[in-house]
């Protein structure tokens, strides 16, 4: 397998009361799958997919990624991992507003190893061409529109070429059809042989994955194949 | 990332954060100008005094004068010796090489006159190696030559204030004057120096206050004497003042026949003394400056330290977002603290800039209080203070990038929010 988890807990303790967004989450997840998570909303979705996408320790449990047990990597080992092997494309995008998209996107190659500085720059406006942004390179993320945001988002989970993409919710902000594209681009990664979980409200986007796990108050309610992309 | 990125991202990042950046650079600044500013100061001051020390011309230099021997019992030995003669010069001159300008004077009080104006002053017989040695520099016309000593021919060269009171604004050289009612043409005029007039004007004055003749023609016409008053030596810059004291006095011993009538004041020492004094001073100032300057720069480091504190927690998500895309913790350690250490780089310089602005403007104080102080801009200074900035900067910024470093990605992207 190439995700299993058992027994994934995360609190928060907020002096007063203790928050128990994950209450025990025991999941697989197969190389090349294509996984869709759904759930109301505040019940731990985006939690989850943090731990998945190593940025995140769980409160307790075990999360085991490729065959080794994540709480156990050293904090440049994780760095690797983050860098290397997962795209994420986070819920609010977290783009760096005060630099341009060309730099935002070039930001995991920055951190890759020794890529010069002109290769780095060609690269991310590849990627960000390939998402249909080349007429925004040198905008910053608050002169963009939530859907150019969130291809931004893409472009940079994408960049280094990660076998796993984490999306979350990557179609919530934009309209039906530019949420079409951005799943096709999805279902062309997986196509591709990538894994891809991506958190979603809408029934529709989760029938591009060939399986559903619906999460409820911070447990899985249910885990459903879907019978492959259509 | 290599280093050249990382301090032009420092830059990107000081610049994007004007204010915060300016709060931060104002400690380091102040702290780094004012180390400039009073070391300078105080360097300027030490350099101008030592300046006169060096102007007056009487470091190195020693007096031989006459005086009765030891035991004057023994009166043979008055007949024995025949005092100060040119003779010792000569000796002198081979004997001890320490010696760079030597000199035999003659001093004579005479009645100077040119035109109707008549003075009163002292005519002092010399050679031409006296310039040199009295650091005696010529204004117009030439000093004494090896020909006027050789021939005691009556020429005169007269001290600036002597010419000022017989000739004013009129052109001396050239012209004749008289002497004790002897006829003396005027070959050269000194001209005065430029002393700080810190401590008036340091007996610059005497020089120029009497006439400068060949000390064979004083002889051969005011003193009548084979004796010479005094002996004037400067010794070289490398010599050892000890060493050389003892070879003259030995020297002259010898020529003397032992008989001790004559005595060496030892000018070099006590100038050296002084000079010992001031640099004393100086170095107690700059001690003291020193303390003032690590207050001051500590300061400027709390105030850096807090302000990058302030930077992490409020920088906090783009850590988070760093991290989450792959950044190590070294990284974002260093970028802290090439952040930290560029801000204190360019306060520094600014620093120093400001330092520097500060010494022309108490030269120009200076000079506007008719005060003849130029400060330079003290290296010493400059280095030290930019020396603690960047170790400021370092200090300080250690301890923020470490916290910044350690963070969970959404731990901090969630603290932040
Ligand atoms: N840093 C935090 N401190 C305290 N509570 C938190 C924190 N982060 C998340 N939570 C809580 O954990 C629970 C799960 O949050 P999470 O963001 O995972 O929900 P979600 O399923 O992604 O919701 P949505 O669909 O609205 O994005 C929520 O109740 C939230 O309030
Ligand atoms: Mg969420």
């Amino acid at each position: 397998m190439l995700i299993s988890t058992r027994d994934l807990r995360k609190s928060y303790d907020l002096g007063s009361v203790e928050v128990h967004a994950l209450r025990g989450i025991t999941m697989e997840i197969g190389a090349g799958e294509y996984l869709a998570i759904m759930g109301p909303s505040g019940s731990g979705k985006s939690t989850l997919m943090h731990i998945l996408g190593c940025l995140d320790s769980p409160s307790s449990g075990s999360y085991v990624l490729n065959g080794s047990e994540v709480a156990g990597l050293q904090s440049r080992e994780l760095a690797r991992v983050r860098n290397k092997q997962i795209g994420f494309v986070f819920q609010n995008f977290n783009l760096l507003p005060r630099i341009d998209l060309i730099s935002n996107v070039s930001l995991p190659l920055v951190y890759h190893g020794s890529m010069s500085k002109t290769d780095r720059t060609r690269k991310a406006s590849e990627q960000l061409e390939r998402l249909g942004l080349g007429h925004r390179l040198k905008h910053r993320p608050n002169e963009l529109s939530g859907g150019e945001r969130q291809r931004a988002a893409i472009a940079r989970a994408l960049v280094n070429e990660p076998s796993i993409l984490l999306a979350d919710e990557p179609t919530g902000n934009l309209d039906q059809k530019t949420g079409r594209e951005i799943m096709s681009i999805l279902d062309e990664l997986h196509s591709g042989g990538r894994t891809v979980v991506l958190v979603t409200h809408d029934a529709n986007v989760a029938d591009h994955a060939n399986r559903t796990i619906r999460i409820e108050d911070g447990a899985v309610a249910e885990d459903k194949s879907n019978g492959g992309p259509r | 990332m290599n280093i050249l990125e990382s301090i032009a991202g420092g830059l990107s990042s000081i610049w994007s954060h004007k204010l915060r950046s300016s709060l931060t650079l104002f400690g380091i600044v102040v702290g780094v100008a004012s180390v400039v500013a009073m070391f300078s100061f105080v360097g300027g001051i030490g350099d101008r005094i030592m300046e006169d020390f060096e102007l007056l011309g009487y470091d190195n230099v020693f007096f031989v004068g006459s005086r009765p021997p030891d035991n004057p019992d023994n009166l043979a030995s008055l007949r024995v010796s025949k005092g100060l003669t040119l003779e010792d010069t000569e000796i002198l001159r081979k004997e001890v090489p320490e010696i760079e300008w030597l000199t035999p004077a003659v001093d004579s009080y005479v009645v100077g006159r040119a035109g109707s104006e008549a003075r009163r002053f002292s005519a002092f017989g010399a050679t031409p190696d006296g310039f040199p040695l009295l650091k005696l520099e010529i204004g117009e016309g030439r000093p004494l030559t090896w020909t006027d000593v050789e021939n005691h021919t009556r020429v005169v060269v007269l001290g600036q204030l002597i010419k000022e009171d017989l000739f004013g604004d009129a052109n001396a050289v050239g012209k004749d004057m008289l002497l004790d009612g002897q006829s003396f043409r005027v070959v050269g005029v000194l001209r005065m120096k430029d002393f700080s007039q810190m401590f008036g004007n340091s007996g610059q004055e005497e020089n120029h206050e009497r006439v400068y003749i060949p000390v064979t023609t004083s002889m051969h016409y005011m003193t009548g004497s084979k004796r010479i008053d005094y002996l004037a030596i400067r010794i070289r810059d490398d010599a050892d003042i000890g060493a050389a004291y003892d070879k003259i006095h030995d020297t002259l011993l010898q020529e003397h026949r032992q008989v001790e009538d004559f005595q060496i004041e030892n000018v070099a020492a006590q100038i050296a003394e002084a000079i010992q004094g001031v640099e004393q001073i100086i170095s107690t100032w700059n001690t003291i400056l020193s303390s003032i300057a690590t207050v001051a720069l500590l300061v400027g480091g709390i105030g850096l330290l807090s302000v990058l504190i302030i930077s992490v927690n409020e920088r906090l998500r783009e850590i988070g977002i760093r991290k989450a895309v792959g950044a190590e913790d070294r990284a974002i350690f260093r970028q802290f603290i090439v952040e930290s250490v560029t801000i204190s780089v360019v306060g520094g310089l600014v620093g120093v800039a400001l330092g520097a602005g500060l010494c022309g403007l108490i030269t120009f104080a200076a000079t506007q209080m008719g005060q003849d102080i130029v400060v330079p801009v003290s290296m010493t200074g400059a280095a030290l203070g930019m020396s603690f900035a960047v170790a400021v900067g370092f200090l300080f910024g250690l301890y923020p990038a470490l916290k910044a470093s350690k963070l969970d990605p959404i731990e901090a992207m969630s603290r932040y929010a």
